[in-house]
């Protein structure tokens, strides 16, 4: 594991631990977060699909009426039948925050359907039309809380594969990272000490030699005088 | 009574003989017209889809032409024949004129009456051919089930006028 | 209103129609019948359907359903051509100018509904105001077009002819042109006052059905009316035992959707052998009392549907059945020897074929088995 170039200092040490801390606590918290979003994201992600499979099979039972209610007509009576859409809806879209994701949200502010708000006349057009024009209106509430559910899956695994990123380079790297420079300084420091210790323990050791020599030569010349006056 | 006597000159034997002569020619022919035309019109409706049927229609068509020339016989006996106005001055008396008219009457008016009803027939048997084209002979005899009565009322004319009328 | 009174005039006399009746009884015998319309739901593919179409004489081209309607036109145009009497030309072709008024009159209105503001009770939208107020353009209301408020932001002639169906008694381009500049005077009167009649009853309600059902009302109206004119005693219970048909159907819809009061009598049409009370009577009726209702008139086999009518196939069931019991009309018709019955059949047996091929031609490009497909094909043997 490559640590990080720095000088190896004691500041330098006690900067890293301090980000070592920083780092561990976030691990811990984005390690909190993205359990909590998968939490969310999996119980969305059930709604969801039960949610999707009626509306598929209602969408197909109302598209089994409206092909054959199309087979019996020819398209310009279908075509002109639908020409005068339904009326127009509003859709505000809010945003709702979970987990500090900013999801929308619809809000769903249809005018009430009249059942009977055809587009068009009964005269032209065969029964089979109303059974699929009422499903395909029905469903659209349906429809939109889905496009709703799926859009907010779909911020939410983003979210959580961000988050797991970043779970990963805190656990893998930056604080490994961060452990490894620091026992690199910690060990780059003592190395330092234990050198002068050496170091003292040298020079002690030629003080003590320099003592030993300076009372040696006193020795000496005390010897030499008592010698001179002996002789 | 001026009057009773121009008509007694204008209306003699032979004036009402050929009255009824005419009329026999006349009525059959415009009825046979008539049932040739209407199934003239609906073979060419379905030639106009079909050309290759005209054999087969073309024989339909000529049925209800028949009672015409029932009609034109019964002219040629009376005129040519039993009268022989053309080549002889036979002058028939009043009753005599009559009794012409009077034979001449059956194909008179059951030929015009029967070539157009034959003419539906065969134009539904026109209809039939092309639907169906090998069903032609049962057509043909459909149509020509009408035939009988017309040629009934030949048989009645023709042996009035031949025998029925005494002349000299 | 427009020619209330009507002279019957004597139909021509039924020879007039030999070279007629006879032609289109030779074309009859290209129509496919029903044993093979019942072969062909068991088609394979859309080619064996195109070839069984050229048989029956229809042109070829990319696109089978494009060369069916195609096909059906040129039939109708064909018959309508051998007609020996005139009247029957509008009859047969005001059901098609009705179709394309109501294009022009959706693609004018939906233009007037500005961001979901529907402009009844707007004061600011012209329209509205200009109905509302009882008055167009400053003038005394009529019953012409003239008497209409300005449409405004109309789409062009162009973009709606893909809807207009041709050919029509009126040129779409004269309508729409007509309608537009709010000309009186240029079409036919009909067209006239079916456009008033949709335009204000659709200022009261502002809803593509109120819209379509008052062009229909008048359409049936000016029908039951144009062919009583005609002369034809079957033709004139054809087209009465047609509307019995549709407003039956309009009423067991209405029953179905649980629709308010009130809409059943603008969507009932005029000129059925049943008087439109019959239908009223039974507002908010359940499917049993339907049923019993009709139980003693020739629509008997169809409102038994009734008490299941909403449930999934009922509808489609109920179209077939409808279409059957006019075909058998049309059968007791056809057992003239020439008259306009004929041609008449014969333009209903087209349509009743070209549904039969649409509805193979559907069930073939999305997989609907074939089982079903034969419940629903129409009886075309005549």
């Amino acid at each position: 594991m490559a640590r990080i170039q720095v000088n190896p200092t004691r500041m330098e040490l006690l900067r890293l631990k301090k980000r070592l801390a920083v780092a561990r606590r976030g691990h811990k918290l984005l390690k909190d977060k993205r359990d909590e979003l998968m939490k969310r994201f999996l119980d969305l992600v059930r709604s969801n699909r039960d949610l999707r499979q009626e509306v598929e099979t209602r969408l197909a039972e109302a598209f089994r009426e409206f092909v054959l209610a199309r087979a019996v007509l020819s398209r310009e009576a279908l075509e002109s039948a639908l020409l005068m859409g339904a009326p127009p809806l509003d859709l505000p879209v809010d945003t709702q925050n979970i987990m500090s994701v900013e999801v929308p949200v619809f809000e769903l502010l249809f005018a009430e359907y009249r059942a009977d708000e055809l587009p068009y006349g009964m005269a032209g057009t065969p029964g089979e039309l109303d059974a699929a024009i009422a499903t395909f209106r029905e469903i659209l509430p349906a429809m939109l809380r889905l496009a709703e559910m799926e859009k907010t899956a779909q911020l939410l695994a983003e979210e959580i594969e961000k988050t797991r990123r970043r779970v990963n380079s805190l656990e893998y790297v930056l604080i490994p990272r961060l452990a490894e420079t620091i026992r690199f300084i910690t060990m780059k420091l003592d190395e330092n000490e234990r050198g002068n210790t050496t170091r003292l323990m040298k020079v002690k050791d030629m003080m003590v030699r320099q003592a030993l020599e300076q009372a040696r030569k006193f020795d000496e010349g005390v010897a030499a005088e008592r010698e001179g006056r002996l002789a | 009574m001026e009057f009773i006597d121009a008509l007694n000159k204008i209306f003699t034997g032979n004036v009402i003989a050929f009255f009824g002569a005419s009329l026999a020619a006349i009525l059959s022919g415009m009825g046979s017209a008539k049932g040739v035309g209407i199934v003239g019109e609906a073979a060419a409706g379905v030639l106009s889809e079909d050309p290759g049927k005209f054999g087969k229609l073309l024989v339909l068509q000529a049925l209800p032409g028949t009672q015409g020339i029932y009609g034109l016989l019964i002219w040629f006996m009376v005129v040519v024949v039993k009268g022989n106005f053309l080549f002889g001055n036979t002058v028939l008396t009043v009753e005599q004129g009559w009794q012409m008219f009077a034979a001449c009457l059956p194909i008179m008016i059951v030929g015009y009456f029967s070539a157009i009803a034959q003419g539906r027939v065969a134009a539904a048997g026109v209809q039939l051919v092309a639907k169906r084209p090998e069903e032609q002979s049962k057509a043909m005899v459909l149509a020509a089930m009408v035939e009988t009565y017309a040629i009934f009322a030949l048989l009645a004319s023709f042996l009035m006028v031949f025998f029925g009328v005494k002349i000299g | 209103m427009t020619e209330r009174t009507t002279a019957f005039r004597r139909p021509a006399p039924d020879t007039d129609y030999a070279y007629a009746s006879s032609r289109v009884r030779a074309l009859e015998a290209r129509v496919l019948d029903g044993a093979r319309m019942a072969r062909l739901s068991e088609a394979q593919s859309v080619d064996e359907v195109v070839r069984a179409m050229a048989e029956a004489g229809y042109p070829s081209g990319e696109q089978p359903e494009q060369s069916l309607s195609e096909g059906l036109a040129a039939q109708a145009a064909l018959v309508r051509d051998l007609f020996p009497e005139p009247g029957y030309d509008e009859v047969l072709l005001l059901p098609q100018d009705a179709h394309n008024l109501k294009v022009i009159l959706k693609a004018f209105l939906s233009g007037q509904l500005p961001d979901g503001e529907r402009f009844v009770g707007d004061e600011t939208s012209a329209l509205g105001e200009g109905l509302l107020a009882g008055s167009g353009s400053g003038d005394v209301p009529g019953d012409d077009l003239a008497s209409l408020p300005r449409f405004a932001d109309v789409p062009t002639a162009d973009s709606l002819r893909p809807y207009a169906l041709s050919p029509s008694l009126e040129p779409f381009q004269a309508v729409y042109e007509a309608v537009r500049d709010r000309s009186a005077g240029r079409i036919h009167p009909f067209l006239e006052a079916a456009a008033v009649a949709a335009v204000r009853a659709f200022a009261q309600d502002p809803v593509g059905s109120v819209l379509d059902a008052a062009v229909d009302r008048l359409l049936y109206d000016t029908l039951s009316r144009k062919v009583a004119a005609l002369g034809n005693p079957w033709f004139r219970d054809f087209q009465a035992f047609r509307v019995d048909l549709l407003n039956l159907g309009v009423l067991l819809r209405v029953l179905a959707m649980g629709s308010p009061a009130g809409r059943l009598a603008q969507e009932l049409l005029p000129g059925g052998s049943l008087p439109e009370t019959a239908f009223l009577r039974l507002e908010g009726a359940t499917g049993e009392q339907v049923a019993d209702a009709f139980r003693a008139t020739p629509l008997a086999p169809l409102s038994a549907l009734a008490p299941e009518y909403g449930k999934p196939g009922v509808a489609a069931r109920f179209g077939r059945l409808a279409d059957d019991l006019l075909s058998a009309r049309v059968r007791t018709g056809r057992r003239v020897l020439f008259g306009p019955e004929i041609l008449l059949g014969y333009l209903h047996a087209r349509e009743m074929e070209a549904k039969n091929l649409r509805l193979v031609l559907t069930a073939l490009r999305n997989g609907i088995r074939s089982a079903q497909v034969r419940d629903l094909l129409r009886d075309t043997t005549f």
